[in-house]
């Protein structure tokens, strides 16, 4: 659920873990994929 | 070496592509997306105080009553819209929150029923594959009374500016024996493909039948990202053998599905960048070009199947196809004059190369992940298909992973001596399960996804000083690793997630 607070997380990170932060991009969903063939002859 | 079985390799990858958290379980994908919505919803509830009780409620609301909401095509897409808005400067705009206020989302008597808005108005009401997944079939719908009245019409009308650009797209009401095909060919996917055939299927909200044929071109399927959210649409041909209908509910299953993933990661920097398609006789998007990947590798897989299939599927549903290609060459296009390109294995092979050896340098580190898993996962059917020694292209190998060349100036910056603080308001939803933060930037509608470490620098950026960062940064991270802190704290700095202390 939705918090105002950061609470500390309780996990072992991985030796050769890296932060990362990432985001979304509208973008590339705003669109949409056809499948579409040439017409027979 | 003993010879791996052919089922056995085919229920190896099956397991591979349908069971990755990031890329492929449906569960762990519709946890992101749910925290995502409950986040977005509180976004919204700010902005219009007039509906802030409603957004507010749906924030809190359990998975079973959310998701029959925020996956109904209408109220995503008003979602989405609202969300762009906010974040162009554009907002706000109240597409959901007037949907909400209006009580067209109501269940009948304010009993929970399980269904979608739009849904509850379909007539019949048919479910093609209740035992894999909540999808309903666009019948007829119910003009409504009322709130319901302005869902049918928006309906409508995202599938008018999805399907006809020139007006020669027609939705088909579909009869009971078009209705039972879709389930004949989920039936048939999820024997064939246990993992990955079952796993698309939750990802569909709204199945619909339609034509489009503008005279050099047919329509065999279309899905839709947020103009027409979970929504695929199937020419009624496609039906007709119960193999191509099962590939093609397939095929647009894994668009709704990388669309999922994607609402809680980007994997192209560059919108713009395009690449030729030798089959086609236009260049696609590399957005285009990770989206046709991800189905062509799964095709492979799904034709390996079908050639193994056993004699009770053949039996049941008909011989497989015989021939390995997919589709024609577009006329005047470099395959249409050369020959080529007509099979899953050529177009992934093309398109692999061009995602992890051309272009690899403008994925995000995601995007990078993304094309690596995917070929990682097929290299068993397509033993060529990268170049020999043909790696998954790095970014320049000045900038580490996962940075931008900003966020490298930031991170060759000293740290501030006072330490840093989380930028107000906070705004967050933990899923600790896949060890992931998900927050909103102060000032703005953009969701930030945190993996566990750059969580737990998020977390330590409560106003204490540097030399306390340090020392609970060790602490809890296990590791002297300056080099890691300076980084999540510029990608943080970044994101205007927090700010230092003293400004």
């Amino acid at each position: 659920m939705p918090t105002q607070n950061v609470e500390i997380p309780q996990f072992t990170l991985a030796g050769n873990s890296t932060p990362s932060v990432t985001t979304d991009a509208p973008h590339e969903r705003a669109w949409h994929p056809e499948f579409l063939s040439p017409r027979a002859e | 070496m003993t010879a791996v079985p052919p089922d056995d390799l085919i229920s190896r990858i099956d397991l591979a592509l349908g069971s990755d958290p990031r890329f492929a379980g449906a569960p762990a994908i519709e946890a992101r997306n749910l925290a995502r919505y409950r986040l977005g919803l509180r976004i919204l509830a700010e902005h219009h105080p007039d509906a802030a009780d409603r957004l507010e409620r749906l924030s809190r609301a359990g998975d079973d009553e959310l998701r029959p909401v925020m996956y109904d095509p209408v109220l995503r897409n008003a979602f989405e819209n609202d969300l762009t808005a906010l974040e162009a400067g554009e907002g706000p705009t109240d597409a959901l929150a007037g949907y909400l206020a209006s009580g067209a989302a109501d269940p009948p008597a304010g009993r929970l029923d399980g269904l979608g808005p739009c849904e509850r108005l379909s007539r019949p009401h048919v479910r093609p594959w209740p035992r894999h997944a909540a999808s309903w079939v666009w019948t007829d719908l119910d003009a409504g009374a009322g709130p319901q009245q302005a869902l049918t019409a928006r309906l409508e009308a995202l599938l008018a500016g999805t399907l006809s650009k020139d007006g020669s797209g027609t939705r088909v009401t579909p009869d009971a024996a078009l209705s039972a095909a879709l389930g004949r060919a989920a039936d048939l996917l999820t024997a064939l493909l246990p993992r990955t055939g079952a796993g698309v299927l939750p990802h569909v909200s709204l199945v619909g039948f339609a034509r489009y044929d503008n005279g050099e071109e047919t329509l065999n399927s279309i899905s839709g990202g947020d103009p027409l959210p979970s929504a695929l649409f199937l020419a009624p041909e496609r039906m007709d053998d119960p193999w191509t209908a099962a590939e093609t509910l397939f095929h647009e299953g894994l668009h709704l599905k990388l669309f999922d993933v994607l609402r809680t990661g980007s994997l192209v920097a560059d919108p713009d960048r395009l690449v030729p398609i030798p089959w086609r006789t236009r260049s696609w998007t590399l957005t285009r070009v990770l989206f046709a990947m991800h189905v062509y590798a799964h095709l492979l897989l799904f034709r390996a199947a079908a050639a193994e299939a056993g004699p009770g599927l053949r039996s049941r549903y008909g011989p497989p196809p015989a021939t390995e290609d997919v589709d024609r060459a577009t006329p005047g296009s470099e395959a249409a004059a050369r020959g080529g390109y007509t099979t899953s294995l050529e177009r992934v092979t093309y398109l692999a190369r061009q995602a992890a050896e051309v272009h690899g340098g403008v994925l995000t580190a995601e995007g990078r992940a993304f094309v690596g898993w995917l070929i990682g996962a097929v290299t068993p059917l397509a033993p060529g298909i990268l170049s020999e020694g043909g790696p998954v292209a790095s970014p320049p190998a000045a900038v580490p992973a996962g940075m931008v060349a900003a966020d490298a100036v930031a991170a060759g910056a000293e740290m501030e001596p006072r330490g840093y603080r989380q930028a107000r308001p906070v705004q967050v939803c933990p899923i600790p399960e896949q060890r992931r933060l998900v927050a909103v930037s102060p000032g703005t509608s953009r969701f930030r996804w945190l993996n566990d470490h750059a969580w737990l620098i998020y977390a330590l950026c409560d106003g204490r000083d540097l030399a306390a960062l340090r020392a609970g940064y060790l602490r809890a991270a296990g590791q002297d690793a300056d080099e890691r802190l300076r980084l999540g704290l510029a990608d943080l700095l970044s994101a205007g997630l927090i700010e230092p202390v003293g400004t």
